[in-house]
């Protein structure tokens, strides 16, 4: 039975702490855990289901990024608050994001992962 | 340096004084001694997490756990020195060693045991679904937070912000030990806790009937494959079942002991452990209820209400924690929200619930075949009256109340019965299995 199991298992997708390690530490750098609401985009599809507790569990990204950003809160599909993280799955993805929201990455956005300010910002 | 001191000191120090005060004067030995340890690990790191919570609390802003910890050292080691040790003995000492092919078979599901652990925490380095979603989250957030309203998000319910604080204190503890947060400290409390859950089970049914009946249970409690997977996720359910096994072995022996001091002080170690289960998960709370009405519906009268008043005293600190937390800090629970008695009438989710829970017991992944056998068994040991458990009913009829609780909430929930059921019920029956187990093998019918 444990030959089985452990034949059958696929391998696992690594989580989010290591992807998001540049935009914690610009995070940490710029603001502090107190002003915790971040704004949250991503190209991830909306996962189904009935209440918000069956739809969040399954955005497997998004709860990645939640748990690699701890103290600081994701607001999903949230846009409006200062400062903004962004998860795409390319860099072009990210920047037509900044091109329609009119953002500008405060860090490296290469991998669709970065932190993101209003362009009006000053 | 000196807060992983004091902590080590508050862990050791308070696991040793509860265990005494609850469980006087263990015969030595062995297994006693791991008995013991298990019995100080639960407490221990329940006692710490729930000093840490009160500090919170009450200061909110940049708490430390260190103050928690100094006063909890201090008081402990303030009742030891001026404890006398207690003339009773919680069991009587083991009779005699184990057969080879016993011990055999219990090595091989350990060595199974231990492959599926290290197999699975090298597959999911941070931790299983709601681990990363809820428990180490919570934690992360307390210690790189350090403030109560950071680490209950009332907007994020998926994430449960309602749910107790035992784990996530005592991994923000273990991580400021450290100096920062990382894997190796909720990986290390996993494996030691699910270890408490099998020296607890062995040692106890061990000393009750036999080391040959007490090793089977604990192989059988190795050999079912969900309870090394749960402990590698780094959830709640398995700190949960120790708190629970403890309960149910202290409130046993308590039930067996004539020596009216010794009962209640037992009964008070009893309630302490489901105080601290009900501060792990919520599922403590339905059973801690379950424990105290049984046990006040024991006959005569008088014998159950003292019992009963024995256990909510010891139960007593962490239940106002929880009312504390419950009432005045942390959101409503997600299950609650509505008219909970308009959805509680609903005949034909219940009898799809009745079919998932059945389905679900035979699911091999999950079980093997060790569920069904001790529901099997189960039933025979009840079919007679001859066979029938009386000491322990209480305690079954505990369990019992907590299948049904634990349905019942199924059955209000507002969430997709198929969705719920399947993502949380291996975790609500793993919560009561060691308890089972040790009810089932200590109630001297099974023979090896």
């Amino acid at each position: 039975m444990v030959f089985v199991h452990f034949y059958r298992e696929p391998p696992s997708s690594p989580l989010g702490d290591a992807r998001y390690a540049l935009v914690r530490e610009v995070l940490l750098k710029t603001q502090s855990p107190q002003e915790k609401m971040l704004g949250y985009l991503s190209d991830e599809p909306l996962a189904p289901g009935e209440t918000e507790m069956q739809r969040m569990t399954e955005m497997r990204r998004f709860l990645d990024a939640q748990f690699a950003l701890a103290p600081y809160r994701l607001r999903y599909a949230e846009s409006s608050p200062p400062l903004i993280v962004s998860d795409f799955s390319s860099a072009a993805a990210l920047q037509d994001a900044c091109a329609r929201y009119r953002l500008v990455p405060i860090s490296d956005p290469t991998l669709g992962v970065a932190l993101l300010v209003h362009a009006s910002a000053p | 340096m000196i807060s992983g001191i004091c902590a080590a000191a508050a862990l050791l120090a308070t696991g040793t004084w509860l265990v005494r005060l609850a469980t006087p004067a263990l015969p030595s030995g062995f297994v006693e001694t791991a008995q013991r340890l298990a019995l100080g690990f639960v407490f221990g790191v329940g006692a710490c997490s729930c000093a840490f919570a009160v500090v919170l609390f009450s200061r909110g802003l940049g708490a430390s756990p260190d103050s928690g910890n100094a006063v909890l050292l201090a008081v402990a080691l303030l009742i030891l020195v001026n404890q006398k040790r207690s003339l009773t003995r919680l069991c009587s000492k083991l009779s005699k060693p184990a057969d080879r092919l016993v011990v055999l078979g219990f090595g091989c599901a350990a060595l199974a045991a231990v492959a599926i652990f290290i197999e699975h925490v090298v597959r999911h380095p941070e931790g299983g679904w709601d681990a990363t979603m809820i428990w180490i989250l919570r934690a992360r957030d307390l210690f790189a937070g350090r403030t109560l309203a950071v680490a209950l998000p009332a907007e994020q319910t998926w994430s449960h912000p309602d749910y107790p604080l035992l784990l996530p204190g005592a991994l923000a503890e273990l991580w400021t030990i450290q100096g920062h947060w990382g894997q190796a400290a909720p990986i290390a409390l996993a494996a030691i806790y699910a270890i408490c859950t099998v020296v607890l089970l062995v040692s106890a049914v061990g000393q009750r009937v036999g080391l040959n009946v007490g090793l089977f249970a604990g192989t059988l409690l190795l050999a079912t494959p969900s309870f090394a997977m749960e402990a590698s996720t780094r959830e709640a359910d398995v700190p949960l079942a120790a708190e629970l096994l403890v309960a149910v072995l202290l409130a046993s022996e308590a039930l067996r002991c004539h020596d009216l001091a010794q009962r209640s002080r037992l009964l008070l170690g009893a309630g302490l452990a489901c105080g601290l289960a009900a501060w792990t998960k919520n599922e403590g709370v339905v059973f801690s209820l379950a424990m105290f009405f049984c046990l006040l519906a024991r006959r005569p009268t008088a014998d159950g209400a003292r019992d009963a008043a024995a256990f909510a005293l010891g139960c007593a600190p962490v239940a106002l924690l929880i009312f504390f937390f419950k009432t005045q800090l942390a959101p409503p629970n997600d299950l609650f929200v509505g008219n909970v008695w308009s959805r509680l009438w609903r005949p034909a989710r219940f009898g799809e619930l009745v079919w998932l829970m059945v389905r679900r017991l035979v699911l091999f992944q999950v079980w093997g075949l060790t569920l069904v056998s001790a529901i099997v068994a189960t039933g025979w040991l009840w079919w007679k009256p001859a066979r029938r458990p009386t000491t322990d009913r209480p305690l079954w009829q505990t369990l019992a109340s907590a299948v049904i609780g634990v349905a019942l909430i199924y059955q209000v929930s507002p969430h997709d019965l198929g969705w719920h059921v399947r993502s949380s019920i291996d975790r609500e029956f793993l919560q009561l299995w060691p308890s089972l187990l040790f009810l089932l093998f200590s109630s001297g019918q099974f023979s090896l």
